[in-house]
């Protein structure tokens, strides 16, 4: 009661702080409101923030992944060379998973088996994803999507973006996982105190590896929302600044750093409000060293916020 | 320096101090006189170790003085408390393992031994003459260079009071000394507390081991209850008047006719780690309490958790009673069919930042999970937290306060009602008591005993003979990971269990 009663507190104040920036902005930001601009910021809250979903599972356990913006161009490239071979759809999707949870898998059993830092693992693998991601595209943009997978994505369903709508549904999902079932209680016990949740039988090596698999599977998704929105795969499509948002959604979410806090409507509230940022500091001509400099103190300050609460 | 000047008399005088839930010092007066050996006994949760962190600046008081040499000091912190040269020997050792006997002596005042005056280089050579000064003080042959870490724990003891004598201490709290420590190496340390006495140092000696007491101290004071219950000179006090002093009068432990029967529900044969334990094999029988006890380090929290698979095993087997028959089974699956109530509960026993409710129904989760996509029925899960808050009497305004929020007593039923919860023939119980007040020992002690005469079975890991004789139908003693002896309720006397636990050493 009183825990879900703090958790909604704060997911109220992150959405009165939304209407009231909201309101300022459509008032003192040209071409803020427009249905371009706002679909714009849908569509790319949809895609970063079904990223920072997988990465809320990961950061539940008090781990972390900063490897999910390359290790999904790895997969996109893989899956959209493979669509633009053969045309088949399917098959390419299913590709592009595929090497995003052989990514995933790398993480977790350097992480629950060979007991190696989160941190330094998944620097590891987004530097090799990086590299593989460069030499197997050699460096060109790949092009030859499919029609009828562009035309499904970009279409509208009830005047809502499709990305918009995988992006619910998928928050559904998470949710329901994450709060009612035994596999989220488990998630929350370990980043609690793991030595508690292995006495209390829960396997938590088994466990945390299926965290590291889920959320490369919301890169996987994340790299064919993004492929058909660009129209392409490309090497740069997963840059740096990609993970400080998608980190910076889920801490602004309430995910607490620490492990064992943290809900999945707050982490995509974050994502929205991270993606609304982004667009109003394209829109007002901030050049790019400015808006990575705020970031990151947005970061800092989610921290700060975070630690100032514990104590 | 006159020798006068050196003489610490230290006063506490009507110290109040109160945590949520439990009065831990009541109005509590004590002085200690310079040259003079206080010995400072009671219970676990009598308020001994609260006194002493007051007196070593860890805790502040709600209320009341401390004096030295008759004048008013205020200790706030650590450091204040090492101006006022009072040094805490600590019964768990406390010291940076990867450094140097010397560095480790000279910790708080390395800034002093500067080779040149503006410089930071240590002058090694003068900080060994220091170092060898005061252990041989203590005359204990350690070379100050080697690593501490490489030292055995009575000569890092003895490391520890060097670096007390060091840091300036004059009054010196010795808090359990010798609860690690081999016979031989105990009778070093009480000589050189003779010595320091004979010095004219001021000591407190705190320990729960009576002989001690008596063999080593002038005077005795006695706490109950976070109070005075009572003190004397330490030839007017028995040990049987001391242990009258202990007890507190109001609750008192009912002893349960035990209920042992014939059948076995857990066998465990040969079985060995890595270091601990060495080829233990016992039976547990439907029903009985049965005691593991040793001194620290003797391996029983080893054993237990290399029963449950927690720890690597090279040998053995483990059987266990599934319907009628004792059939062998994988370490690893039994934790599914036992409760393992663990020592320190804050390390693996509860989730502090969670609601009771959810820590009660945290290792029995399938319970209240529907079978396809065991989904929880978090209803029901609060109403068992709510079961489990009632029958235990946890001190909460509700199921739903955060666990960390409430007293040691109340979080460890916290924990019990976390495996009661899971209703398992077999409990085991690693220091159940440990760390809780007396009102709460009491409680759990009549639990255990409750649980066992309607047929659970228990294993007990106490280090307090009085729990051990209380509880226990049988017990196992361990020494070095060894079982050494096999005693019944009537062999448990005191004098007995001690003897056994240390074994030939």
């Amino acid at each position: 009661m009183n825990i879900s009663k703090k958790i909604s507190k704060q997911n109220l104040f992150i959405f009165i702080s939304f209407a009231l920036l909201f309101i300022v902005l459509s008032l003192f930001v040209p071409y803020f409101l427009t249905s371009y601009n706002i679909f714009n910021i849908i569509i790319r809250a949809s895609i970063y923030g079904t990223m920072a979903l997988g990465l809320t599972f990961v950061m539940i356990t008090g781990g972390i992944d900063i490897s999910l913006p390359t290790v999904m161009t790895a997969g996109t490239v893989v899956g959209v060379m493979h669509m633009a071979k053969t045309g088949n759809a399917l098959i390419g999707c299913l590709l592009v998973v595929l090497v995003c949870l052989i990514a995933g898998a790398i993480n977790a059993v350097s992480i629950t088996v060979l007991n190696m830092p989160p941190l330094i693992v998944t620097l590891a693998t987004q530097t090799v994803a990086i590299g593989f991601a460069v030499w197997y595209t050699n460096y060109l943009s790949i092009t030859g999507i499919p029609k009828g997978l562009l035309s499904f994505f970009r279409s509208y369903i009830f005047s809502i973006p499709v990305y918009a709508i995988i992006f619910l549904i998928i928050i559904v999902i998470f949710q329901f996982i994450l709060t009612k079932t035994i596999y989220g209680r488990w998630l929350y016990f370990i980043g609690q105190n793991i030595n508690t949740a292995k006495v209390s039988g829960v396997p938590t090596s088994l466990i945390i590896s299926t965290a590291y698999l889920i959320s490369a599977l919301t890169a996987a998704i994340a790299g064919i929302m993004l492929a058909t929105q660009i129209g392409s795969a490309q090497p740069a499509m997963g840059r740096v600044s990609m993970v400080l948002d998608i980190i910076s959604s889920v801490l602004i979410g309430g995910v607490s750093i620490n492990g064992g806090k943290g809900t999945i409507i707050g982490a995509a509230l974050g994502a929205v409000f991270i993606a609304l940022i982004s667009n109003v500091m394209n829109l007002i001509g901030l050049q790019f060293y400015t808006t990575l400099m705020i970031k990151g103190l947005i970061i800092i300050l989610a921290i700060a916020f975070d630690s100032v609460r514990k104590r | 320096m006159s020798i006068e000047e050196n003489l610490k008399l230290i006063e506490i005088k009507n110290i109040h101090k109160q945590f949520p839930g439990v009065y831990a010092l009541n109005d509590v007066s004590i002085t200690a006189y310079p040259g003079e050996v206080l010995g400072l006994v009671g219970v676990n949760g009598a308020g001994k170790s609260t006194l002493m962190n007051i007196l070593g600046g860890i805790l502040r008081p709600d209320s009341g003085h401390i004096l030295i040499d008759g004048k008013p000091v205020e200790i706030n912190s650590p450091r204040d408390s090492e101006k006022n040269s009072i040094a805490f020997i600590q019964q768990e050792i406390q010291f940076f393992f990867n450094m140097t006997v010397y560095e480790n002596v000279f910790l708080m005042n390395l800034q002093d031994y500067r080779k040149y005056k503006y410089l930071p280089l240590l002058d090694k050579k003068e900080l060994c003459k220091k170092t060898n000064e005061y252990l041989n003080m203590l005359g204990c042959k350690v070379d100050p260079n080697l690593k501490v870490g490489a030292l055995h724990i009575g000569e890092q003891q003895m490391v520890q009071i060097a670096r007390a004598l060091a840091q300036g201490g004059k009054i010196l709290l010795f808090d359990e000394p010798t609860s690690s420590l081999s016979l031989k190496e105990k009778e070093k340390l009480f000589e050189v507390i003779k010595n320091l006495k004979e010095k004219g140092d001021t000591i407190i000696f705190i320990s729960h081991y009576l002989d001690e007491v008596q063999n080593i101290c002038d005077r005795v004071v006695v706490m109950c209850d976070g109070k005075v219950s009572g003190e004397g000179l330490i030839s007017d006090m028995s040990k049987e008047r001391i242990t009258s002093y202990m007890i507190p009068k109001e609750i008192k432990f009912k002893g349960v006719k035990s209920k042992v029967s014939e059948e076995v529900v857990l066998e465990v044969e040969n079985l060995s780690g890595f270091k601990k334990p060495k080829n233990v094999t016992f039976k547990l029988h439907k029903g009985e309490v049965l005691g593991l006890w040793g001194l620290l380090g003797s391996g029983r929290t080893e054993t237990i958790r290399t029963i449950l698979g927690f720890d690597e095993a090279i040998s053995g087997k483990v059987f266990f009673k599934e319907g009628n028959t004792l059939k062998e089974i994988k370490r690893k699956n039994l934790l599914k069919a036992c409760g393992y109530i663990t020592e320190d509960r804050h390390f693996n026993g509860l989730f502090l930042a969670m609601e009771i409710w959810k820590n009660i129904t945290s290792s029995n989760l399938k319970k209240f999970a529907s079978k396809f996509l065991s989904v929880l029925n978090t209803k029901q899960e609060k109403e068992e937290g709510l079961i489990y808050v009632k029958r235990l009497k946890v001190a909460a305004s509700s199921q739903f306060s955060l666990t960390g929020q409430l007293s040691g007593g109340n979080q460890q039923k916290v924990v019990i009602g976390k495996w009661l919860s899971k209703e398992t023939n077999i409990l085991l119980l690693d220091e159940p008591t440990k760390g809780v007040d007396v009102g709460a020992k009491i409680e759990i002690q009549n639990l255990i005993r409750k649980l066992a005469s309607d047929g659970t079975s228990c294993i007990v890991v106490s280090s307090e003979v009085e729990e051990i004789q209380h509880l226990c139908d049988n017990v196992i003693v361990m020494n070095e990971g060894n079982v050494v002896a096999y005693l019944s309720a009537e062999e448990m006397t005191t004098q007995r269990l001690i003897k056994e636990c240390l074994g030939k050493g």
